[in-house]
Order: C-alpha cells, then structure tokens, then sequence
C-alpha cells in the first residue's frame, strides 16, 4: 500500500506493475497501485517511459537476431549448394567430361607406355643431399627439444661459472697482449 | 503363484522391450525442433553474449546436446523451456571460460548498440522521437550489460523472450520467489540507469 510517507510507489511495486506478475507480498494489490498511477503523475511517467524502453529492447533485439540469422542461413546454404552456373547443365558437362576422357585415354596410355621416362641421376643425388640435410636438422631439433636446457638459455643456468669462465678468458687474453707488447 | 510368475514375466518383457526400443521424443525429428525454435534460442544466446560467432555455435551445440540426451526428456516441460535450460547452462560454462573473458576485454566481435538500434521499428516520424527511442533503447543494452549473469539470464527470458515467472523459474532451476529477486535487482539498475539519463534532461530544460 502507499503509505503517507512515501508518496510515490516503492521499487517492489513499480517492479510488480512491470511485471504484471502476482504482486510481492510487500506490495499492495493492483488496483490500489492503479489508483495511484492515475493520480501521480511522476510515477505514472515513470512507469510508461521504462514500460516503453523494454518494449523497444525486445523489438530491436529480435529484429537485429532476425537479420543475423538470416545471413547465417543464406551463408550454410551458399556453402551446402554450389554456384548456380555450374548447376544450369550438369549433364551436358558430365557427358563432355566423358567424351573428353575417351578421346585421350587411348593417347594418353600410348604414351605413357612408348616412353618410360628415364630417372635423372642429378636429380637422384640432389634429392639425396636434400633428404641427408633434412634428416640432419631433424636431428638437430630432436636433441635440442630433448635436453632439459635449451641452447640459447644455457649461459643462464649457471651464470657464476660462465662469468668466471669469461674473466678468466679475458684475463688469458690480456696477458697474452702484453707478451705480445 | 502362476499369477506372480506372469507378472514377473511381463515386467521383465517391458523392460526388454524398453532397453530395445527407445521411447519416441519430439527430439527425434530434431530438424523440425530447429526449425520451431533455433530463432529464439539464437536470440537468447546473441542478446545475452553479444557475440554472432559465439552466438551461433552455443545455439548448436544446445540442439546438440537436446538430441544427444533425448532419452531424458520426459515432456514434463514444453520443449522449449528445456531447450531454454540447455542453453542458460551452456551460457553460464561459456562465460566462466578463460577465453570468454579475453575475448569479452578485446572486444573483438562484440556487437555495437547501434547495430542494434537499427532494427527498432520507426513508427513515428520525426527525427527527435526516433532518438528519444534510440537513446531508451540504449539505456536498457547498457544496463543489461551491467548485470550479474543471472540477473541476465533471468532478466533476458523475462523481457526479451517474455516468459512468465513460473517458466523462468523452471528453467533456471530457482524458486519463483528468488527470480522475483533477481528481476527486482535487474529493474533496480535500469531505473537508476534512466533517472541518471533523465536528470541532465530536466536540467537542461530548466536552464533554457
């Protein structure tokens, strides 16, 4: 019910006359809260301008749902159904396509049996060197996913000793400039 | 004892009849199922996601999933209220992912509120109530993103697909009375949402 403290419609109610449902319990019953629509007018714009939004969302929602899957359709079936040219004489294709092979196929194995095409020994030893080199860099990816650190992080798995190994290095080298000298 | 002995032979004959011949489901003729209702469930997954893609893939894989558990429906619910549950359930494991949550801050196939504000029918002519309609409508899409996931869902089937209560209720496997909750919050938001909106309006107006 309205009470005389709050005069506009409280959320429930507003929410129960949206809804059009069975109304809340804290709520009144709907004529009591039609009254008051027709005599408040705040609440009575409320209630029309959100009424109106919802009904504006659903239509826009369905149109727009509408036309998407509407070009989801037209695009399984451009992709089940081929072009329509092709479609047009399908027999008359199939039936050249036939006649084509009869023509050649007799040509076609005279061919192919006059002249056995000798293997090229260049071509052998090239396809050789390349499968030699493949199986060599096959190799060498194997070993460098199976070891546990890979190459290019192995100065990081000990950087004391690699720091060392470079200043002793360094040192070697001075000393021999200055033998040199 | 002959009666028992028949009875025990009937019962043990209905069985084998069923484990031989599955009960006939209207999932059976599951183009016809699509046919009826792939438009709504579409709607329901591309309004609630926002995604075509996505949209379109969890709408299959809700007729999928119908056909693959047939066997389960009992008809004790309209087809679509249980087409409908599939589709809140593969909603909720969809938005949990990982992968939704990149793809959500990327925004890469995200749908525009201008996209959708193209298809709210014009009935009116002039160009000040076609805004005041795009703005409204705005207002709304942007509320109903603020949402929690179930207040989505539950707000989406109520005004979008225009459910009633008990069918909400049925789907998503809650109480009427904590639907009611959730449709109160959702509507909380949005009126807040329009007030917001309404309030520079009026202000304007009163200093013109």
């Amino acid at each position: 019910m309205n009470s005389p403290q709050t005069p506009h419609l409280t959320h429930e109610q507003f929410c129960d006359l949206i809804l059009a449902g069975s109304p809340h319990p804290l709520s009144s019953d709907f004529a009591t809260l039609e009254q008051h629509l027709c005599a408040c007018p705040s609440c009575s714009e409320e209630l029309t301008r959100l009424s109106r939004s919802l009904t504006l969302f659903r239509e826009a929602s369905s149109g727009f749902a509408q036309q998407q899957l509407a070009e989801i359709r037209a695009h399984r079936t451009e992709a089940v159904l081929p072009a329509p040219h092709t479609l047009a004489r399908p027999l008359y294709w199939a039936s050249a396509a036939v006649l084509a092979l009869a023509v050649l196929a007799p040509f076609g194995l005279q061919h192919g049996s006059a002249r056995t095409p000798a293997p090229d020994a260049a071509a052998i030893t090239t396809s050789s060197h390349t499968q030699e080199s493949d199986e060599a860099l096959l190799e060498e990816i194997d070993q460098d996913i199976s070891a546990s650190v890979p190459s290019s992080m192995r100065p990081l798995v000990d950087p004391v000793a690699s720091t060392t190994a470079t200043s002793a290095g360094n040192t070697a080298a001075t000393s021999q400039k200055t033998a040199e000298n | 004892m002959t009666s028992q002995v028949l009875v025990n032979e009937g019962i043990s004959a209905l069985r084998e009849a069923s484990v031989t011949e599955p009960v006939a489901t209207p999932f059976d003729d599951l183009e016809s199922v699509v046919a009826t209702y792939e438009q709504r469930v579409f709607r329901f997954m591309l309004v609630s996601l926002r995604d075509r893609d996505a949209a379109q893939s969890l709408t299959q894989d809700t007729f999928l999933r119908a056909w693959m558990a047939r066997s389960s429906f009992r008809g004790d619910c309209a087809i679509f209220t249980w087409l409908m549950r599939i589709a809140v359930n593969l909603i909720r494991d969809h938005t949990r992912t990982n992968r939704f949550r990149f793809w959500k801050r990327a925004d890469a196939n995200s749908v525009d509120v201008s996209e959708v504000a193209q298809h709210i029918p014009h009935l009116e002519s002039s160009l000040e109530s076609r805004m005041i309609a795009n703005e409204q409508m705005a207002i709304v899409w942007e509320s109903v993103a603020a949402l929690s996931n179930r207040q989505r869902d539950i707000f989406l089937l109520r005004f979008v697909e225009d459910l009633n209560l008990s069918e909400i209720a049925a789907i998503t496997n809650l109480p009427i009375s904590t639907v009611k909750s959730h449709l109160y919050r959702a509507l909380a938001i949005l009126r807040a949402r329009h007030t917001a909106s309404i309030l520079p309006d009026k202000k304007t107006k009163e200093a013109v």
